[in-house]
């Protein structure tokens, strides 16, 4: 009799569990992009907010902050369920302006790595490493270019003058126009000027080789090349998205259907085509912070 | 094709006329049917309504005072003249001919310099980009519709505007004042409304004196002979070049075009708004060249259409293929062709619609852009924020009654340009 009012607890307790269990999964979010609507970030999200749908989640909006300052002031002041993809390209930045805070209970979900590309128009690794002659070398706005630059012409021994441009459009047009001769670049904005306007991308900052455009050539990542001891050519960015708005019982759940949506075919054709490096899921939060270090270092 | 064309220049057109819904917002709108589309169609599409949308800006900019879109400004400054003398209803369906003739006109600029195509990056370079702004900036200053000073003053100001907040290519702070608000820059939209939406209620007794002009009668051959071709042919050509300029292209155009003609022919408002509406339209046609033939976006809503395109398969070999150059100028001849027609007869129909309702209609815009300025304001968590600029431009300009606030808002859009171009002059020479 005893033992029979014992279960009776249990399962009766295991009832009261239920709803309990169940409320902690999100039925509604919004999610928030830091880029622009035409980035990578945004096609990402768009795509997350289709097989969050199929697993019953109601995305309510794909909000894009084109402004990191506006996205980083969003992040403070959010109270309803939201998912913010994010990188560690902002850690450090004077004043902290764009950084989100970034913990283990925050990441819920790896997105991929992106690396950059190294190219010349009309020039290639052979110019590029000549001590003889000075580069003018274009970035976009984000980048902490002046250390990077500096820390190069130290290595190349010789100046390195760093030329910003506001996005990867303007660049385009500045090596079109003979402006500058040489580009840091984001992966796709460089694999399509190797496609379209005969850019020469001589090495990127991944681990191994990357897939161009047209399926069969590649592009040599650094540590292949003379400039593998060159410094900060570690350099890329690795996304994440960050629960924000939501209990740790709720963040769990959704973490859950999160790996579900990026384990899923679709978002596996996606990242080959952005020519994404996938990284093991253990090692997210060991990249998260070490890309927050490398980018740290480079804006202070 | 035909399809994406049509819906592309309806869509164009209602973006003309609704003003706030900026091309990018209605295309964000139509998202789910964009992705529906294959590449040719989709530039079909956004071809076909950037053009549309420079046919009907000045129906609402002209009748009611509100830019329809953001190259409308300068005919803000000549609405006044136009009302003293009775010429509105005139001017709106006028104009209708010199968006046509300068959408002729840029899409056979744009055939003419296909054989340039390699030479239009050079519009971006600094010093070129800088040198352009500049002569902008001081043909804006000696022309604008207020006192000389008026006019350098109100340029300062829109270069010290756009300067608060963080330098995003230096990241250093200026003109913050340690307030969080302020790092996150002057938002655009409130400032806009502010300075030039608001004080628009008090025209309301001006709408019944355009009520009470003398109904012109829709006499093509009346309204074509109004037109200066000579001075057309030429504002064709600044929009069209204007158009290279990245971050420029249609407010540049005409700025210049409104400034030039106005030099020319000191009085005549309606040739002015006939110039502002030639070169608009050419500058959004060849605007286009350097996405189409060369994948570079000089702007925002290029870069946005040109991932969707490069999605579907777009190249730079594909979209220079004679093909679909073919396709794209027939489709953009086609939606010249639609709005002209349609323009002028539709804006018969809203002029004759304004006529009647006048004040509601006023009323109702200037409340949609004060509603479409919180609601942006909700999204970005800065409701407070952008009140209290929305509540300080509009008191500005109620109390300063400055008549054309154009110089003001060209700098504030220009002057991040201008800044880094001569920037980056400094560290190319």
């Amino acid at each position: 009799m005893k033992k029979m009012k014992k279960i009776t607890i249990i399962i009766g307790l295991f009832l009261l569990a239920l709803p309990a269990v169940s409320s902690a999964e999100i039925t509604k979010l919004d999610i928030y992009t830091l880029g622009s609507a035409s980035g990578s970030y945004h096609r990402s999200n768009v795509l997350i907010k289709t097989l969050l749908e199929q697993e019953g989640i109601e995305v309510n909006e794909v909000k894009v902050m084109d402004n990191c300052r506006n996205f980083s002031a969003i992040y403070d002041k959010i109270n309803s369920p939201s998912i913010f993809l994010t990188d560690g390209l902002y850690q450090g930045q004077p004043n902290n302006i764009c950084a989100t805070p970034t913990s283990k209970k925050n990441v819920i979900s790896q997105r991929a790595m992106s690396v950059l590309l190294l190219c010349g128009q009309g020039v290639g690794l052979k110019e590029f490493t000549d001590p003889s002659n000075n580069i003018k070398l274009a970035f976009t706005k984000s980048m902490p270019a002046k250390k990077i630059t500096d820390a190069w012409g130290n290595f190349l021994g010789k100046t390195v003058t760093p030329v910003k441009y506001n996005s990867s459009g303007e660049i385009s047009a500045a090596l079109a126009n003979g402006e500058v001769q040489y580009a840091l670049t984001w992966t796709m904005h460089g694999l399509k000027s190797v496609r379209d306007s005969n850019l020469n991308c001589f090495a990127h900052t991944g681990p191994a080789d990357l897939l161009a455009l047209d399926g069969v050539s590649k592009i040599p990542s650094y540590t292949d090349t003379s400039l593998k001891d060159m410094p900060f050519m570690g350099m890329s960015v690795y996304g994440w998205y960050e629960a924000v708005g939501m209990s740790n019982k709720e963040a769990k759940a959704l973490k859950k259907i999160m790996q579900k949506a990026i384990d899923s075919p679709e978002w596996k054709e996606h990242s080959f085509n952005a020519r994404y490096f996938q990284v093991n899921n253990k090692e997210t939060f060991s990249w998260a912070e070490s890309n927050k270090a490398v980018w740290t270092e480079l804006q202070n | 094709m035909f399809v994406a064309g049509l819906l592309g220049t309806i869509l164009g057109s209602f973006t003309g006329i609704i003003p706030g819904l900026g091309i990018l917002t209605a295309h964000m709108i139509v998202w789910p049917y964009l992705l529906t589309l294959g590449w040719q169609e989709l530039l079909v599409f956004y071809a076909c309504c950037l053009t549309a949308t420079q046919f009907y800006g000045s129906v609402v900019t002209l009748k009611l005072g509100i830019p329809g879109e953001i190259s409308s400004f300068p005919l803000l400054s000549s609405r006044p003249h136009l009302v003293e003398k009775g010429l509105i209803d005139q001017t709106v369906r006028t104009t209708v001919f010199g968006s046509a003739i300068g959408g002729l006109m840029g899409v056979s600029i744009m055939l003419l310099s296909l054989f340039a195509v390699k030479y239009f990056p050079y519009f971006a370079r600094a010093e070129v980009l800088f040198l352009i702004l500049i002569v902008a900036c001081v043909i804006i200053t000696l022309t604008a519709d207020n006192k000389w000073y008026v006019n350098a003053i109100l340029i300062v100001s829109g270069a010290v505007l756009s300067v608060v907040g963080i330098n995003e290519l230096t990241s250093a702070t200026r003109l913050t004042f340690d307030n969080k608000w302020l790092t996150l820059g002057i938002p655009l939209l409130p400032l806009f409304v502010g300075l030039q939406i608001l004080p628009v209620l008090l025209e309301i007794p001006v709408l019944k004196k355009i009520r009470n002009e003398i109904k012109i009668l829709v006499d093509v051959k009346k309204h074509i002979g109004n037109i200066k071709w000579l001075d057309t042919l030429k504002q064709s050509v600044i929009g069209a070049v204007c158009g290279l300029i990245p971050g420029a292209t249609v407010v540049l155009a005409s700025q210049i075009s409104h400034a030039l003609s106005l030099r020319k022919y000191p009085n005549d408002h309606a040739t002015a708004c006939v110039a502002v509406e030639t070169a608009n339209n050419s500058a959004a046609i060849t605007a286009l060249m350097p996405l189409l033939f060369l994948g570079i976006p000089i702007t925002v809503s290029e870069a946005f259409i040109l991932e969707f395109a490069e999605a579907k398969g777009f190249s730079v070999a594909g979209a220079t293929s004679i093909d679909f150059l073919f396709l794209i100028i027939l489709s953009l001849l086609g939606a010249i062709i639609f709005c002209t027609f349609t323009a002028f007869k539709l804006r018969t129909y809203i002029s004759i619609f304004v006529d009647k309702f006048g004040p509601l209609v006023l009323m109702v815009i200037v409340a949609w852009m004060v509603i479409l300025t919180f609601s942006q304001a909700d999204k970005l968590y800065q409701m407070e924020y952008h009140g209290i600029v929305l509540a300080i431009c509009g008191v500005v300009s109620l109390l300063t009654r400055i008549k054309d606030w154009s110089p003001l808002l060209f700098t504030f859009l220009v002057f991040g340009s201008i800044e880094q171009s001569f920037g980056r002059l400094l560290i190319l020479y």
